[in-house]
């Protein structure tokens, strides 16, 4: 009954079962004076104590200072981290290995940090995010605290195509085929220019922790819309750093790819989000009538597909300005990356399919700009090389991308076996969480979301790299699934099991530490190798190759344009596996070798150490070439006669 | 046969079916309709997207859609029926010498 129901039986009894307890509170002074309405007789006796205070927020005792002390102890340790790690010691184990306690100290003191604020009875946002980012620079950001620049000789060639770029804005041809998806490079050397900087270095270093509390940023605010709650997003966004290996976050339009993928999947699946529902709001399409037959499966499904999706609650204007912002990313995405775009719109697909989101155009605008930028703008690349869309056939993803990867010493396949180990340990736990997910919220789709990059490894040709991608790209799902499945863990084992999984935070995060730096020995550059290498481009008339012995070091970091590299030989893929008959076939004018080359051939290759001296010596006698630099490991060689 | 030079009609038809929709995303959010009812300005700009997208489809194909999915089909050498055809008979441009495959290296990867 609502307070609108003036009826009475008319023999002046009233229905107090029937009232509406929110109208008997109300205190009739004089029922005589109202004779226009009938006299109902009050349900209970007016309270004559006034009612109870509320509830005090519970204190959060300790645990408002515990987690910024942990926090501040562990940003305390980092410089003594850097000054205690010395990089020269790098095996095949890597990063790990070398760490001293300072490092895993900070490491530990960051996963207490979040751990503390999060069992506290109030977790303050403001303080879980200085948390999970100081969890993110001792984890993920811990290269670029100890090593005195970024890593990555892959990080510094691209550094090498935006410096190719910067001062005249045109992009260079026959260089590279990245360089059909010039966005980024364009970006940073327009960012360059416009800061009147020289070299982009300082950017590398620090580029890996900022990109990455980006994504996290991202996650949080998917797993708000996903799981609900206050402390599970949370939960969700470190489970997303801890299973974060892949380390495609270095310099990269790969990096900047996920961030506007995951831009585009936080709208679609948070203020976009909807589902098909009847009037009454449940979801689904239940039967006409209560026990009516139900219609067929297929006109079930017709139905359904046939059924607008629900209105998001949301003010036009806001709503056009979020159709706005994701568009503006699909367009953004297609120029940046080569196989980002394919991800994001396979994923929007499936979502409008199922009814998920309002504004399925976005779709169309996702599919026309991939469309026009591939066949319009990118001409020349498919034009020319064809077999790299459609996949030469050679191997599959599975077999380039695992089975020939596994090389090197103990470290290194101990490393690579635990790269296997992790994606799938990764997949149980989301299957586990899929699970859950169904069970309460009868929904599969999210673990839909994480399955469609795998029809990449069905239609693209990507190398060794594709399988990396497909875990990646489905990485933030399944870290949100994952979470699900964690928190059902807890709710249905006791709060004892929240301080087990603390603990396996804190394996986890070693692991991932252990895991990303397991190919440092190789990876890791040093300043007087950049250094040299600038140097020598100097050095070196313009139009003359310079040629790395193997392709490590900041090569190309420079003067990509004015010195062309070797190009695919197919006969001679690399210098150093036979220098003599390499330089007989075509002789570059100047050779390159770093430490990282010679630590390659060593842990990864299994030569033994001084080979690259010994081929340096060899060249030399050879009485081709001439030594115009060396220190240690690193040396250049010039060919005589020019 | 691919001409380059009908490539800034690709672009501006691109930049048309944007502008539609865009113009036809603000009408049906801040225009009020009845449930289930299309007003017909919507059915309108719905037509002319349409139309648009249909146009832009035999642009691209016309630019290159068709030479690539036949290439694809038959898996024959685009290269070849291109340079053949340049209307303007400028030098073919030459193939990105020894240019490496798209992927950058995944340095963690399980790698090498």
């Amino acid at each position: 009954m609502t307070s609108t129901d003036t009826r009475s039986p008319g023999d002046g009894r009233g229905r107090p079962d029937d009232s509406d307890p929110a109208t008997t509170v109300m205190r009739v002074t004089d029922p005589a004076a109202t004779t226009a309405l009938p006299v109902i007789a009050p349900a209970e006796a007016p309270r004559s104590t006034p009612p109870p205070a509320p509830l005090a927020p519970p204190s959060a005792g300790v645990f408002r200072w515990l987690s910024p002390a942990f926090a501040l102890l562990a940003v305390a340790l980092l410089p003594l981290a850097a000054a205690t790690t010395n990089p020269d010691t790098l095996d095949g184990w890597g990063l790990a290995k070398i760490l001293g306690p300072a490092a895993w100290g900070a490491l530990l003191c960051a996963v207490a940090a979040c751990v503390s604020e999060l069992w506290s009875p109030r977790p303050r946002i403001p303080m879980l995010g200085a948390a999970t980012g100081v969890l993110i620079l001792c984890s993920t950001g811990l290269p670029s605290v100890v090593y005195p620049v970024a890593r990555f000789s892959t990080a510094w060639l691209l550094a090498g195509f935006t410096d190719s770029i910067a001062g005249t804005g045109v992009t260079p041809s026959g260089i590279d085929a990245r360089f059909y998806w010039p966005a980024f490079f364009a970006q940073w050397a327009f960012f360059r220019d416009a800061g009147g900087a020289t070299q982009l270095d300082t950017v590398l270093k620090w580029f890996p922790p900022a990109v990455v509390t980006v994504w996290t940023i991202g996650i949080y605010a998917l797993a708000r819309s996903m799981l609900g709650g206050s402390r599970a997003p949370w939960a969700a966004a470190w489970l997303f750093v801890g299973l974060n290996w892949i380390e495609q976050d270095y310099f990269s339009p790969q990096a900047t790819g996920i961030v506007l993928m995951v831009t585009v999947l936080t709208f679609v699946l948070g203020p976009l989000a909807t589902r098909r529902t009847d009037s009454a709001g449940v979801p689904g399409w239940p039967p006409p009538h209560p026990g009516a037959k139900r219609l067929p499966f297929l006109r079930r499904w017709m139905v359904s597909a046939m059924t607008p999706p629900n209105r998001p609650t949301l003010p036009p204007r806001q709503l056009l300005l979020i159709y706005f912002c994701a568009s503006l990313c699909l367009l953004a995405v297609a120029p940046e990356h080569q196989i980002t775009p394919f991800a994001i719109v396979g994923q929007l697909v499936l979502l409008a399919v199922v009814g998920r989101f309002r504004g399925r155009g976005l779709v169309l605008v996702g599919v026309v700009a991939i469309v026009v930028f591939i066949l319009i703008a990118g001409r020349e690349f498919w034009i020319n090389q064809l077999g790299l869309i459609i996949g030469s056939g050679d191997q599959g993803a599975l077999q380039e991308g695992v089975a020939n990867r596994l090389l090197g010493d103990t470290g290194q396949v101990d490393v690579k076996y635990l790269r296997i180990i992790v994606p799938g340990l990764t997949w149980l736990l989301a299957i586990a969480g899929a699970w859950t997910y169904w069970k309460r919220r009868r929904d599969l789709v999210p673990i839909g979301l994480a399955v469609v990059p795998m029809g990449f490894a069905a239609v693209q040709s990507y190398g060794g790299e594709l399988i990396l991608r497909i875990v990646l790209y489905g990485l933030p799902i399944l870290a949100i699934l994952g979470t699900d499945a964690l928190r059902a863990l807890v709710r249905s084992r006791g709060r004892w099991m929240e301080g087990v999984l603390a603990v396996g935070m804190a394996v986890l995060f070693g692991v991932l530490v252990l895991i990303r730096g397991g190919n440092d020995s190789y990876q890791v550059i040093y300043p007087a190798e950049v250094a040299m290498y600038r140097q020598v481009v100097a050095e070196t008339p313009k139009g003359e190759a310079i040629a790395p012995l193997s392709g490590l070091g900041p090569t190309g970091v420079v003067g990509l344009k004015d010195h062309p590299g070797r190009g695919n030989n197919d006969a001679c893929k690399s210098l150093a596996d036979e220098p003599l008959v390499c330089v007989d076939a075509d002789a570059p004018y100047v050779i390159v070798s770093f430490t990282s080359v010679e630590k390659e051939g060593v842990y990864l290759n299994g030569r033994k150490p001084g080979w690259s001296l010994a081929v340096l010596q060899q060249l030399v006698a050879s009485g081709k070439y001439v030594v115009t630099h060396q220190d240690g490991f690193n040396w250049a060689l010039r060919r005589v006669g020019g | 046969m691919i001409n380059p030079a009908l490539d800034v009609w690709v672009w501006a038809t691109c930049g048309l079916f944007l502008v539609l929709m865009a113009t036809r995303a603000w009408l049906v959010e801040t225009r009020h309709a009845r449930l289930g009812r299309t007003t017909a300005a919507v059915k309108l700009l719905a037509a002319s997207t349409v139309l648009t997208l249909a146009g832009l489809g035999v642009l691209l194909s016309i630019q290159g859609g068709t030479l690539l999915v036949n290439s694809i089909i038959t898996k024959t050498d685009p290269a070849a029926a291109y340079y053949a055809n340049i209307p303007d008979n400028t030098p073919p441009v030459a193939p990105a010498p020894g240019a490496p495959a798209p992927a950058a290296p995944a340095p963690a990867a399980p790698a090498r």
